[in-house]
């Protein structure tokens, strides 16, 4: 009797084998990858979403190539899925790096895309959410990019770039983005893409970012603006800090090399009125002067310090302002500084917070650390 | 067949990681969000005295595990009901971890490969190791061990990269009474629940000391969970971190050392996996061994398979959805008082009372 | 035994009748010779030497037997019977019985020994003249060291123990023979140091060897089936060795050794999982080096067995955790591949292993072509016909070439890649994780006689790890392993370090 039993066993066990093969399974190379989507308005539903996938040109020597697919529908999953029936394969989202929103859209608000994003167990949250500076976000995907056939990959490698190099814009994660919009005293800011022309071709191009309030998109604000919002950010790394010097009626423009920065943002309350002061100290090199003037005495070196200190402070007082002014969103983060520093107070002024911030008093000191000044020990005097 | 024993060492490395087992996906309520690792401590310091107790029951009864120092206290009758509220504990237990294993694979990646296949072959490895013995528990145990406090190490220190200490302030803002909130959530599960060891250590080898394997059990335990909680906090902050049901998951997806080495996330999953069998594992051997004290079988054994089959019976349609599924932490609280506080604080009582009436004291009698 | 024959009473004091009696049982057996002959001085004196051409030493029954009978002048006395004169005064031979017994005779003449009869006795004398053609002693070839002693065993029992002893000379190493197998009277000895060996090992061996009723016994592993614990397991409980200094290091550590004749193979037990990975190399070489390559060997052990698994998991299950790189090369790779990963997977497996296969049965100088086609041609043709692609190929290839490493697990690491292959195919890596868990619940259920198979791997301290992932240092290696259950722990009586520090 037990031998009979055993072989009945065999049965479920070579069906599990055979029934269940294929429930997940799926062939790399039947996957279309999806490296980045661009959400726009549509014309006939409410989203347009165009993907980058990551295709293989057939031949011998098989290459990769973008190619781009778009649908319709009313919800970004539907357009999602709508394309499916273009390009006849499912996409797989697992590797998206880039997800880049028009403005219309990120207009009407951006929380629907945000909820897809950290909903989806397919989608990493570390995926990076841009902005379109053109018209439309397909725009962006479709102009070329240099250095890499995956437009989305190139996107990717130059956050990495400014973060080494320009400190113009910065990477926002989509966990970064739900804690920005969904944190107290802070608003999101996301990074810019655009296109421009190089060699007469449309190329994409990073740097700027947007500022929103609450998941609505407000206003834009350029690379050199960003800028000063990431020193108040504490998120400066290195970069290319521009000066103006007067001196002596001869303006001169000094580059100097952002070798490292750190930010201190301390909430005061100041008769009875909330306000911020703001601490920077930056350590720089000299790598550029447009002048033959040298600042290699004492005194010359005490002033270029204190002009560019008060260069810095007065170009971060005029983000500050600008923001305050025109659009009234915390992007700095100022509240969550009150918040975690004064946590009493800040439940008190934490409802009218936006008021508050507008009228908020930012008191900016900068301090800028001259280090070297390259290998030269004094710049070229142009002689007759 | 000769007793089976398991070492000192094997039954701490045991609660070890029935103690991170679902914990370590699921993660600690976040009832005080940014102050989340602070009612982990409160919930260690809290517990420490409950498991001492629990420790104090094994202890008075060497050899003799829950159902039998039951037995022995509350006589036939009354000591048969009882146990029956354990066994219903520990099986009850065994079906909310398989669920929640079932329920995590199918969310991350096996989407659509049914549950109850992912839950027969978790509840059949469970009952191929308990079949051995005891024995092959804890030696399994203590060899995953290793791999699982390797990678647990390796996480955290990679997390470390990416961490905002700013997530961590303010403390305390909103008091602290989420706090304490949190760490009675903490306690009831997943520390409590070693009540189930009751029925476990009473095989260890004679001369182990069972207060040490609660006591350092509890320490290392807790303290794995108090380093995944501060590093969920660090790199992922609120209130992203609300959003998710499987924050240690994503913030180990978000680990990023250089191009190449990234997407850990398997390791998290990987992890849960060999803590869950062992969860899985222990909650059978509790279940079996414990109906089997009731209907007098020799042999527990025999009722691993039926008890195995009844457990994936029920994880299947114990919740209709997962919401269902976290909706039930928070009843859990309530519904664990009984069988974590109350009945052991009654057995030990009695037990204490029924060794110093008989002055002989029980262990000579045996 | 010999049913009919071994009454007492067909046993005569007739030469002539029992001559005719082992002509009749040896009938149709022409190699059995009967040689007569006669004492020169007394030609009453009738003598018959039987003995089995081929195994015998022609030397030893001319020299010593029929010579000395032929030649010397015996003189009868009444006291003593004939057959003690020969035994005691005439015949030249270190080993001599006298029997009665049919079956004993039966058996010397099968063993090559010579039986003497002369006519006039019911007794028969038995003489050593065993000698029958054996392989010189010659380095094993599946079991290679590059260093250390090269000999490995012959097919001679005699010799094969002659090797063990000229190891260890010390009178508790004990030899206990016996004899297994109806047809085939295989002796077997059981090798151990007494005071060093578990004697409820021993003792338990003695009661598994005592239920074999095999009629022949031609090989260790004919044995090794039956007294191996887990019977349906994988894994061998039950070392086997071809290669004394093995054997003897095996007995140092408190095992036992059972060395068969007829077989150039010993059986070493208990046997642990972690001695698949010790080689004999390892105590030759400097530790430092036997400590990488054994780290080596166990991560080549997971990694034959679950590599293809985890690439198949990696590339159909879970995409999400390769990086991008080498997502779009492997895709890329795949683009014209017909195939489903899996079949990939067992059809290159499947190839693989009959290219190995074949390795071991072709002659060796078709081999260095068999490879060229098997692995060159072969290969690149079918990834240039997007047969198969190249990853996968490699990750088999790779495999392979792994599962080299341990000819005694070959077998079992190829049923363990299939089963893992399948459970990755059915969830992934979760499935890997799966079968992974099933195969180390089975490692930790198992038990070599009493021993934990899977000791000392699961207590993981380091006083028992010193011979096992690592190979520490001699001096440093002060007890013997605790879990074979040895009686006397420690192996050096005061630690050597200490001699260390004295000869520096």
């Amino acid at each position: 009797m037990r031998k009979n039993y055993a072989k009945f066993l065999f049965l479920p066990l070579i069906m599990i084998f055979l029934i269940s093969g294929c429930w997940n399974y799926r062939e790399i190379e039947g996957l279309a990858i999806v490296a980045g989507i661009a959400v726009d308005r549509g014309i006939h539903h409410k989203y347009l979403a165009t993907m980058e996938i990551i295709g293989f040109k057939p031949g011998q020597e098989s290459e990769i190539e973008s190619k781009l697919v778009s649908g319709e529908g009313d919800s970004i999953l539907e357009a999602i899925r709508n394309s499916y029936n273009i390009s006849g394969q499912m996409g797989y989202f697992n590797h998206t790096r880039a997800l880049i929103i028009s403005q219309d859209v990120a207009k009407m608000g951006i929380l629907p895309i945000t909820d897809l994003l950290f909903r989806s167990p397919l989608i990493r949250v570390s995926l990076a959410i841009l902005i379109s500076k053109e018209k439309t976000a397909g725009e962006v995907l479709a102009a070329r990019s240099l250095n890499q056939p995956i437009k989305s990959f190139q996107i990717c490698e130059a956050f990495a770039v400014q973060q080494k190099a320009l400190s113009k814009t910065a990477e926002i994660k989509v966990f970064e983005a739900v804690n920005a919009m969904g944190g107290e005293g802070t608003d999101l800011f996301l990074p810019t893409v655009g296109v421009i022309s190089n060699q007469g071709q449309p190329t994409m191009e990073l740097s700027g970012m947007a500022v929103f309030q609450q998941d609505k998109l407000v206003g834009l604000l350029d690379g050199e603006e960003s800028k000063y919002v990431l020193f108040i950010r504490n998120k400066v790394q290195e970069g290319i800090l521009l000066e103006n010097m007067d001196r002596e009626a001869n303006a001169t423009l000094i580059s100097f090399k952002i070798l490292k920065n750190q930010t201190w943002i301390k909430p005061v309350l100041a008769k009875g009125k909330p306000g911020v002061k703001i601490a920077v100290k930056t350590t720089v090199d000299i790598w550029e002067l447009d002048s033959p003037l040298n600042y290699d005495s004492e005194q010359d070196r005490k002033m270029l310090k204190s002009q560019a200190e008060k260069e810095l402070q007065a170009n971060i007082l005029r983000i500050v302002r600008k923001v305050q002014q025109n659009y009234g969103t915390d992007i700095f983060g100022f509240g969550s500084q009150f918040r975690s520093q004064m946590p009493e107070l800040w439940k008190e002024i934490k409802p009218e917070w936006r008021d508050y911030f507008t009228q908020l008093k930012v008191a900016v000191k900068a301090e800028v650390e001259i280090q070297k000044s390259g290998m030269a020990i004094k710049s070229l005097k142009v002689e007759d | 067949m000769p007793k089976e024993f398991i070492t000192e060492r094997q039954g701490l490395n045991m609660m070890v990681l029935f103690i991170i087992g679902s914990t370590l996906v699921v993660g600690v309520t976040d009832a005080a969000k940014q102050d989340s690792w602070l009612s982990v401590i409160l919930a260690i310091i809290m517990a420490l005295p409950m498991l001492m107790l629990y420790a104090r029951i094994v202890h008075l009864f060497p050899g003799q595990d829950i159902f039998m120092v039951i037995h022995r206290v509350f006589g036939r009758i009354v000591g048969k009901v009882l146990s029956l509220f354990f066994v219903w504990y520990a099986f009850h237990l065994g079906v909310l971890v398989i669920r929640n294993f079932s329920e995590f694979l199918s969310e991350i990646s096996l989407t659509e490969t049914p549950q109850y296949l992912i839950q027969l072959v978790v509840v059949i490895l469970g009952v191929w190791m308990v079949k051995g013995s005891i024995e092959v528990l804890g030696r399994w145990t203590s060899f995953v061990f290793n791999i699982v406090l390797v990678i647990i190490i390796g996480i955290c220190l990679m997390a470390f990269t990416e961490t905002n200490f700013a997530n961590f302030t303010p403390m305390l803002y909103g008091g602290f009474r989420p706090v304490i909130d949190g760490a009675y959530s903490i306690f009831s599960f997943p520390l409590a629940e070693t009540i189930i060891f009751t029925a476990v250590l009473s095989f260890l080898k004679p001369g182990a000391n069972s207060y040490k394997v609660y006591n350092r059990g509890l320490w290392i335990g807790g303290g794995i969970l108090l380093a995944i909680t501060l590093g969920n906090i660090g790199v992922l902050g609120y209130p992203f971190l609300s959003t998710q049901y499987y924050p240690s998951y994503i913030t180990v997806s978000l680990i990023d050392l250089g191009t190449f080495f990234r997407r850990f996330e398997i390791l998290v999953a990987v992890v849960f996996l060999l803590c869950g069998l062992v969860k899985v594992s222990i909650c059978l051997f509790c279940t079996a061994n414990g109906l089997a004290k009731i209907f007098n079988t020799h042999d527990y054994r025999v009722l691993l398979a039926p008890v195995a089959l009844l457990n994936v019976s029920l994880a299947l349609f114990i919740y209709p959805s997962m919401q269902a599924m976290f909706e039930w932490v928070n009843v859990y609280r309530y519904y664990a008082i009984p069988f974590q506080i109350l009945l052991p604080l009654l057995i030990w009582i009695c037990a204490e009372a029924k060794l110093r009436l008989s002055k002989t004291g029980a262990i000579e009698k045996d | 035994m010999y049913k009919g024959f071994s009454e007492e009473n067909n046993w005569t004091e007739s030469l002539q009748q029992n001559e005719a009696l082992l002509r009749e049982l040896f009938k149709n057996d022409d190699t059995i010779i009967y040689r007569h002959f006669e004492n020169q001085f007394n030609s009453d004196l009738k003598f018959a030497a039987i003995f089995s051409s081929g195994i015998v030493n022609n030397e030893i029954i001319n020299e010593n037997i029929i010579l000395p009978i032929v030649a010397n002048n015996i003189r009868l006395t009444d006291k003593v019977k004939l057959i003690d004169v020969l035994k005691n005064q005439i015949i030249i031979s270190n080993d001599i019985t006298k029997t009665r017994e049919l079956d004993n005779i039966i058996q010397a003449i099968l063993n090559g020994n010579t039986v003497l009869l002369h006519d006039g006795a019911s007794e028969a004398l038995i003489i050593n003249s065993k000698d029958w053609p054996t392989r010189v002693i010659s380095e094993p070839e599946n079991e290679k060291g590059s260093l250390g002693p090269r000999e490995g065993f012959t097919e001679s029992l005699l010799i094969n123990l002659a090797m063990v002893k000229r190891k260890l000379k010390t009178h508790e190493l004990k030899f206990k023979f016996r004899v297994l197998g109806s047809r085939s009277q295989t002796k077997i000895c059981i090798c151990y140091i007494e005071g060093l060996a578990n004697e409820a090992i021993l003792a338990e061996l003695e009661t598994r060897l005592d239920k074999i009723h095999l009629d022949g016994i031609l090989d260790a592993n004919y044995i090794v089936e039956f007294i191996k614990d887990a019977p349906l397991s994988l894994f061998k409980t039950v070392g086997n060795t071809e290669r004394p200094d093995v054997v003897a290091g095996k007995l140092l550590e408190g095992r036992i050794a059972l060395i068969l004749d007829g077989t150039p193979v010993a059986i070493t037990l208990p046997y642990l999982f972690v001695e698949y990975f010790q080689t004999n190399d390892d105590y030759y070489n400097s530790f430092f080096i036997a400590s990488i390559t054994r780290i080596i060997r166990l991560f080549s052990f997971i990694l034959t067995i679950s590599a293809p698994a985890v690439f198949l998991a990696l590339t159909a299950f879970h995409q999400e955790i390769i990086p991008e790189p080498l997502l779009l090369s492997i895709s890329l790779s795949r683009q014209r591949v017909p195939f489903p990963t899996i079949i990939e997977a067992l059809i290159l497996g499947l190839v693989f292993e009959s290219m190995r296969e074949a390795g071991v049965r072709a002659s060796s100088n078709i081999g260095t072509s068999l490879s060229i086609v098997g692995a060159l041609i072969l290969g690149q043709a079918a990834v240039d016909a997007h047969f198969f692609s190249a990853p996968m190929l490699i990750i088999v290839g790779f495999t392979v070439v792994a599962g080299l490493m341990f000819p005694k697990l070959s077998g079992a690491s190829m049923i363990l890649r299939l089963i893992l292959l399948f459970f990755a195919a059915l969830m992934g890596i979760y499935g890997y994780i799966f079968a992974l868990s099933g195969l180390f619940i089975h490692l930790f259920q198992i038990r070599s006689f009493g021993v934990p198979y899977m000791s000392p791997l699961n207590s993981l301290n380091f006083q028992d790890l010193k011979d096992t992932i690592i190979r520490a240092p001699w001096w440093y290696m002060e007890y013997r392993p605790k879990f074979i259950g040895a009686l006397n722990r420690i192996r050096q009586s005061n630690g050597d370090r200490k001699l260390e520090k004295k000869l520096r």
